[in-house]
């Protein structure tokens, strides 16, 4: 059975769309004095859906090596989710470029006349510099979409081949994608965030960032498994799916803290002026609520709701859950971003409504859209009947 | 869930019946030991108490006669503490986080590998207190009033942490295997015709009956376990982590050491059960529950680790040139081309180059070569600690402190004593428990055992047929 993107849906993604679209434009105008605070939006809202794109194939490409069978009946939603590749690597594209040509200062280390007064960048122009940051994008961009679309076919013949040798062939695909992902998430998250504040650093960096986009994939891959079961486009997913995704959002929320709380705790007790300038200016400026509100949305919410049993085999609940993780995501990531870009000039208006509503909108109608295109259900597949049969 | 795949390897090798099971794994338990577990036994045990003797002669002398100087002021007593408990991560790791993630082949090793878990504990718990020099007085480590004579400790160390939440470990990892062993023992106990024997299962059992309402409460009470091991798998090495990350020292101070410490952890954990599953399955002749398949999953597990590993130490040194720190971009030059260097690129080579042969199937599913590997890890992941230790400390802040490290030979005896604690330990393990955990593997007989598949996939035919 394909999915059939409703008339309402797909109204409110356009809608959604276009009116982010004119927002952003207006905000150009608007915000004329402070432009660098548009362009740090766009950058938080394509950097974060992009990231939930690439964590899709990422979730396809883990259980195709680990074996995983019980997530075959859903498969194609994080397929399709990773389509968006394209799209959000194109406008991360359009910020980069538009930050080399000089229209915004997000990145301090492609002015050069900062560089030009500044030792300690100087230091890293080795590895900051226009033309090597351009070939790192070629290459994020050729592997992650090449493996995207690559895997997604691959998985689509399965419905007609359904042999052992052919998911033999995606896991050693999937591992290979693997293998390239495990140092493309680290430098990719240094490149398009860390680099926003560029004299500070942190190890961890990477990974704390990898998992802020995964546990994103996790809430938005059960929001579209919750809608399309509703409508009846998925009979075979059952509640013992449902319940292992809430799982994963629960246990990963957890993950995400442990790492987040890592970094925090480290730096603050060794109080390095380096390191801890990082958390000064996100703790004892304006950002402070913000970013409180972001943890008890990313982690105090999920532990104590996600906690019970039932609450994980409720559709109403995982889904406002999931759209609040979701926020906190978003919201990390902008306090991640905004203080290096802009300082104290934030706020939350246009520019930031603008963004959001653009690729929220783009995402739901891409991603939606690819689902029309091929049967929800996979047809055959090595691990179908453990999948379908799936029970806890 | 019932009915895998015919696609998935059988775990359990033959076609056994339920009878059987029990058979072969009481086994050890109700004959007499070989040779060679004698002989085994013996050098164990003699390592052991040489240990004990260097120890008698460290707490009688005092921590001088180790080969620690003022600039190097820890060395293989943290290093060795480390060590262990890395080791000690794999058991809870396969009867917890495996457990969440439904891998039945954790049942043919997880009770091995809590044994020795709680055994590595051991081992590494003695460090700290060898090196207060007074065991007498090591409850002062807990937070305990001042008239107790000790002082009011100091929350705000990690060294404190460490003791919550390696105590901590400890006793739920006891807890967990226990509750676990309860059924297996009473299994013995009513094989038993020993009446002495009879006896102690008799008691270890807790009076086991197997009805309805004991398995009902086991079920709740494992699953309340699991749930509280899951996190402990990675707060324990989070907080050894954390002795040398909260640090201002270069080349400890370093945001990914958390996890970074807990992938290392689980690799060094993987590796020593290996190296005694792989002894095991032959002298104890479970060559059909602990198959091929079985080694192959811990070999996938020590390549994704040890790339984990890898990638941290990558992001280590890039981080380093990136940071524009000079102190710790020296930090790692030293390390790299330094006097100790030699250790650095066993490290490397240990740890990250040579796990990575594990991608070719053929060497992942060849035993000896396993068993070569799971060796080379072990001595990768000591010179690790031994890397990050020393060679942050040997060359500090001050050039004019700068000095070396030799080991002295009570050092090594030290080290090489707790290896013979450890071993003599489960060598007396392997004798007198069940182990591998009998009624957990009773439950996936009849879904991956290989004469239950054979049958399933002859319905399966016959089915289309019709």
């Amino acid at each position: 059975m394909k999915y059939e993107f409703s008339g309402k849906l797909k109204i409110a993604s356009i809608a959604a769309t276009v009116i982010g679209l004119v927002l952003i434009l207006v905000s150009f105008f608007i915000y004329g004095d402070n432009i660098t605070r548009v362009w740090a939006n766009l950058l938080v809202t394509s950097f974060f859906f992009t990231g939930v794109a690439v964590a899709g194939i990422f979730f396809v490409a883990v259980n195709l090596v680990g074996e995983g069978g019980w997530y075959t009946v859903f498969k194609r939603i994080p397929e399709a989710m990773s389509t968006f590749l394209p799209f959000g690597m194109f406008f991360l594209l359009i910020v980069v470029v538009a930050g080399m040509l000089g229209a915004h200062d997000i990145y301090k280390w492609m002015n050069p006349e900062i560089v030009a007064q500044d030792e300690l960048i100087q230091g890293k122009s080795g590895y900051l510099n226009n033309t090597f940051f351009l070939i790192r994008f070629a290459f994020y961009a050729a592997i992650w979409i090449g493996f995207a679309f690559m895997l997604r076919k691959m998985s689509l013949r399965d419905d007609m081949l359904g042999t052992y040798e052919h998911y033999i062939k995606s896991r050693n695909r999937a591992a290979t994608f693997l293998v390239l992902f495990a140092v493309t998430s680290s430098t990719s998250a240094w490149d398009f965030i860390m680099s926003v504040d560029v004299h500070w650093f942190s190890t961890l960096f990477g990974w704390y960032t990898f998992a802020g986009y995964f546990v994103s994939a996790i809430a938005i891959m059960l929001v579209i498994v919750l809608h399309l079961k509703r409508n009846g486009f998925m009979p075979t997913v059952n509640m013992s799916h449902i319940q292992d995704l809430g799982k994963f959002l629960f246990a990963f929320s957890i993950f995400w803290t442990y790492l987040y709380f890592s970094q925090f705790l480290l730096i603050w007790y060794a109080d390095m002026p380096e390191e801890i300038v990082y958390y000064i200016e996100r703790y004892d400026t304006s950002y402070r609520p913000w970013v409180l509100v972001m943890v008890v949305l990313n982690l105090v919410l999920p532990l104590l709701v996600l906690m019970t049993r039932d609450s994980k085999r409720n559709a109403t609940t995982l889904t406002i859950i999931s759209l609040l993780v979701v926020a906190g995501h978003y919201m990390d990531l902008f306090q991640m971003v905004m203080p290096g870009a802009v300082g104290e000039k934030w706020g939350w208006s246009f520019p930031e409504i603008g963004a959001l509503l653009f690729f929220a909108g783009l995402f739901t109608f891409v991603v939606l859209n690819t689902l029309t295109k091929a049967a929800v259900e996979p047809a055959k597949g090595t691990f179908l009947e453990e999948s379908k049969h799936h029970a806890i | 869930m019932h009915g895998e795949s015919q696609y998935r390897v059988p775990l359990i090798r033959g076609d056994k019946t339920y009878h059987q099971i029990t058979e072969d794994i009481c086994a050890p338990i109700e004959g007499r030991a070989g040779k060679l577990w004698y002989l085994a036994f013996t050098v164990s045990a003699v390592a052991a108490l040489w240990g004990v003797g260097c120890i008698s002669y460290l707490l009688g002398t005092g921590v001088g006669v180790w080969g620690l100087n003022r600039t190097v002021n820890w060395a293989w007593d943290i290093t060795n503490f480390v060590w262990w408990v890395g080791i000690g991560h794999a058991g809870t790791l396969i009867s917890a986080v495996l457990l969440l993630f439904r891998q039945r082949w954790r049942m043919a090793v997880n009770r091995s590998a809590e044994a020795m878990t709680i055994f590595a504990v051991v081992c590494a718990g003695m460090f700290p207190l060898i090196h207060m020099g007074r065991l007498w007085v090591g409850y002062w480590t807990l937070p305990l009033p001042n008239q107790f004579g000790s002082l009011w400790v100091n929350f705000n160390s990690p060294l404190l942490w460490d003791v919550f939440a390696i105590s901590t470990y400890f006793s739920v990892s006891l807890g967990f295997w226990y509750t676990g062993l309860i059924p297996d023992f009473a299994t013995v106990r009513d094989r038993q015709v020993i009446p002495w024997m009879k006896k102690i299962y008799q008691i270890t059992s807790f009076g086991w009956s197997g009805t309805a309402k004991q398995w009902q409460r086991f079920e709740e009470v494992s699953l309340v376990l699991a749930g509280m091991s899951t996190p402990l798998v990675l707060s324990v090495h989070t907080i050894v982590s954390f002795d040398f990350a909260t640090s201002v020292i270069p080349g400890w101070h370093t945001t990914i050491f958390p996890p970074y410490f807990v992938a290392g952890a689980i690799f060094s954990g993987f590796a020593m059960v290996l190296t005694l599953l792989l002894i095991m399955r032959k002298v104890l002749k479970l060559e059909d529950y602990i198959t091929v398949g079985h080694v192959e999953s811990m070999n996938k597990i020590i390549i994704v680790t040890g790339s984990i590993v890898g990638v941290a130490y990558i992001t280590e040194l890039f981080v380093a040139y990136y940071s524009g720190v000079q102190y710790e971009q020296y930090a790692f030059l030293n390390r790299a081309t330094g006097p100790l260097a030699w250790s650095y690129w066993i490290m490397m080579g240990c740890n990250v180059i040579s796990p990575q042969v594990f991608w070719i199937k053929k060497l992942r599913t060849n035993l000896t070569f396993t068993f070569f590997m799971s060796l080379v890890v072990n001595v990768g992941m000591w010179f690790e600690r031994f890397v990050i230790i020393v060679t942050s400390l040997h060359r500090d802040y001050l050039p004019s402190s700068w000095t070396m490290f030799y080991p002295t030979w009570v050092d090594v005896g030290v080290y090489v004593g707790t290896m013979g604690i450890f071993f003599t330990l489960f060598l007396l393990f392997s004798r007198t428990f069940p182990v591998i955990a009998m009624a957990e593997l009773k439950s996936i007989l009849k879904i991956s055992g290989e004469g239950w598949k054979k049958r399933q996939k002859e319905h399966e035919h016959e089915h289309d047929h019709h």
